[in-house]
């Protein structure tokens, strides 16, 4: 098992790799592969390239690869502690209210000024978030159970809030719309860069406790009597994702489906322990973005949101390991 | 229960129906007593009862052709969205925000309305099962609108208005085309090539079986984003690059994008500074009431074409 995931993550590594290659030579304007070799070395000696296509390249196609890539890691990851820490296999990273949070940021966004869209986006995804594990935090610890009702309760209301802002009109119609079915139209190597820093600051944290996410699958109890300090752990590990998932939505909007399938695929792979998961998980995460996004932004009527089609991959696949959990 | 309850309730049911479908049988025959069927933008064959005296207008391009024909007296309530003419702002609005208000509509006993599909089909059910016709006028192209205008002249009672607006809008269209397509023979020039954005991030454009892309064909223009085969497409950047637009309009209030500086400075400027229309400084930014004229299809927007006509062939002109 120890040996097979070894070769297993490894594997996700040079698939991923494949991806982006694939990926690059995909897109509704066609470029050959030869020409982007060409390009690509005479962009990188500052030889002239051919400007049209240096440009797709290395400023629409690159950056918006790296953006799939970074934010697939992250919802990835975020799912994975979410559905441990909740014991939840419908955990994904917007649980705790960071989408609908995010939506009334967003709408207020539209309202005020574009530029405030991504700020104000994540502020009031942190505003929900933070009023979720309010509500559920007694003797100073997060209570699990709590949070999970706390966090569909406040998810409604800022979806109530959005909804009307939206309804009234107040906000651009247009905007918000788009920002809600999710896209990364939007890359730039700016945005790539701030979230990749982001996404490094909080793996590590991620991989640090992977020991005492294994240990909370057993139980609260079996934590305690092993010394894990559960209530601490689970409350820094969800605090970490809830901000770095915050952070891609600001960028993205809300994609769904990658949080919540690339944990399940994981599992049925490397098996439940972290010490695989916890690699394994987000770069399915990001394996999956990456060809949804390829595939959203080569369709042949233009551009179609990239949500719709994670959840064209993800259901599937879904229900696919559902059917075979039920015959083992 | 009692059963002679019961036998009652069926009774006062059985009557009650009776009655409805007989009262309901002698009203469709006053109606077509003076009656005119016309059809309307979704093929609905909607019959009118005349004369017509009382219309209520629930969007600005139904009010606008109201009023071109000489119809606009008939007006009882019109959209708070209104402002063509002066005077039809001052009329009492019914809301357009869908869904509209049936109570509202109801409320000024029209003995006609005109909507758009921005109604929902709920509420335009509702009008008519409460036997107030309505006819939905919502043009895909221009000669749509001509089609239109002729139907409004002739169920108000103002044909000759109507043919008269319609001539004048074909002359002015004529116009324009002939313009435009002299200067094209004389130089030899190619149709502009033009990216029409109604967003900014992602690109949102318009396409072919939109009312605008027929617009913008009128006054001459390559539409980029009409090879997507989409009404309203999101456009590829990477699209925009191979294509490379030489003017660019800019739909009116997309949050953010009001000037050049957009595109030279903004995020992705990188890309859109080698775009020869942002080079070239050939943008247009619609301010509202060009927006207005583009996206209400009626007698204004014969001043769509000429201005999309203009900026793309100011020499033409």
């Amino acid at each position: 098992m120890k040996f097979s995931a070894y070769i297993f993550t490894i594997s996700l590594v040079f698939l991923t790799l494949v991806d982006v290659l694939v990926s690059l030579s995909i897109g509704p304007v066609h470029i050959s592969i030869q020409e982007i070799l060409e390009n690509t070395y005479l962009f990188l000696f500052h030889k002239n390239p051919d400007w049209t296509i240096s440009t797709i390249i290395f400023y629409i196609r690159l950056p918006r690869i790296a953006l799939a890539i970074i934010v697939g890691t992250i919802l990835g990851i975020s799912g994975l502690t979410t559905q441990t820490i909740f014991k939840n296999p419908l955990g994904d990273p917007y649980l705790t209210g960071v989408s609908s949070g995010a939506a009334v940021g967003a709408a207020i966004g539209f309202l005020v000024s574009p530029y405030l869209v991504p700020v104000l986006a994540f502020i009031f995804a942190m505003l929900a978030v933070g009023i979720s594990f309010a509500i559920s935090r007694s003797d100073g610890e997060v209570n699990t159970e709590m949070l999970i009702l706390a966090g569909v309760s406040v998810s409604f209301l800022f979806s109530a809030v959005a909804s009307y802002i939206i309804y009234l009109k107040i906000a651009n119609l247009r905007g918000v719309l788009f920002w809600l079915l999710g896209g990364l139209y939007g890359a730039t190597w700016t945005n790539d860069f701030w979230l990749f820093i982001a996404l490094i600051a909080i793996f590590p944290v991620m991989v640090y406790f992977r020991r005492e996410l294994d240990i909370m699958l057993m139980g609260d109890e079996q934590a305690k009597s092993l010394g894990v300090n559960s209530g601490r752990v689970k409350t820094i590990i969800l605090l970490v994702s809830s901000l770095v998932t915050s952070l891609a939505v600001s960028v993205v909007g809300i994609i769904g489906f990658v949080g919540l399938v690339s944990p399940h695929i994981g599992r049925k792979i490397v098996g439940e322990s972290h010490r695989f998961l916890i690699f394994v998980a987000p770069l399915i995460g990001a394996n999956i973005l990456l060809v949804s996004d390829t595939i959203a932004r080569s369709a042949p009527q233009g551009e179609i949101p990239v949500g719709i089609i994670t959840a064209f991959i993800g259901a599937p696949v879904l229900i696919y390991l559902l059917f075979r959990r039920r015959r083992m | 229960m009692n059963p002679k309850l019961i036998a009652s309730i069926i009774v006062v049911i059985v009557i009650a129906a009776s009655v409805s479908v007989v009262y309901a049988e002698t009203y469709k025959q006053k109606v077509n007593a003076s009656t005119i069927t016309v059809t309307d933008d979704l093929g609905r064959k909607v019959p009118v009862k005349l004369p017509v005296t009382r219309v209520v207008s629930m969007d600005p391009s139904n009010t606008q052709m109201m009023y071109s024909i000489g119809a606009g007296s008939l007006l009882v309530a019109d959209t708070s969205y209104d402002w063509w003419p002066a005077n039809s702002t001052s009329l009492p609005h019914v809301s357009m925000d869908s869904p509209a208000s049936v109570e509202q509509v109801v409320n000024m006993t029209p003995d006609l309305v005109l909507a758009t599909t921005i109604q929902p089909a709920q509420i335009i059910n509702q009008l008519q099962n409460l036997s107030i016709p309505v006819l939905v006028l919502e043009p895909q192209n221009i000669s749509n609108i001509y089609t239109d205008m002729l139907t409004l002249g002739k169920v108000t009672n103002h044909q000759s208005g109507a043919e008269k607006e319609v001539n004048y809008m074909k002359s002015y269209i004529h116009g324009v085309e002939s313009n435009v397509s002299a200067y094209l023979n004389l130089t030899g020039n190619k149709k502009q090539s033009l990216l029409y954005m109604m967003w900014s991030t992602p690109i949102y454009s318009v396409g072919p079986g939109s009312f605008i892309q027929n617009v913008l064909v009128d006054a001459g223009a390559y539409n980029i984003a009409s090879s997507l085969n989409s009404s309203y497409p999101t456009v590829p950047l990477e699209d925009v690059v191979n294509d490379n637009p030489q003017a660019i309009i800019v739909d009116y209030e997309i949050p953010g994008l009001t000037n050049i500086t957009w595109f030279t400075k903004g995020n992705q400027s990188q890309v859109w500074n080698n775009i020869t229309a942002v080079q070239n400084d050939n943008i247009l930014f619609f301010n509202q009431t060009e927006s207005n004229w583009m996206n209400e299809p009626g007698p204004l927007t014969i001043y769509a074409v000429k201005t999309v006509a203009q900026f793309l062939y100011p020499q033409a002109f």
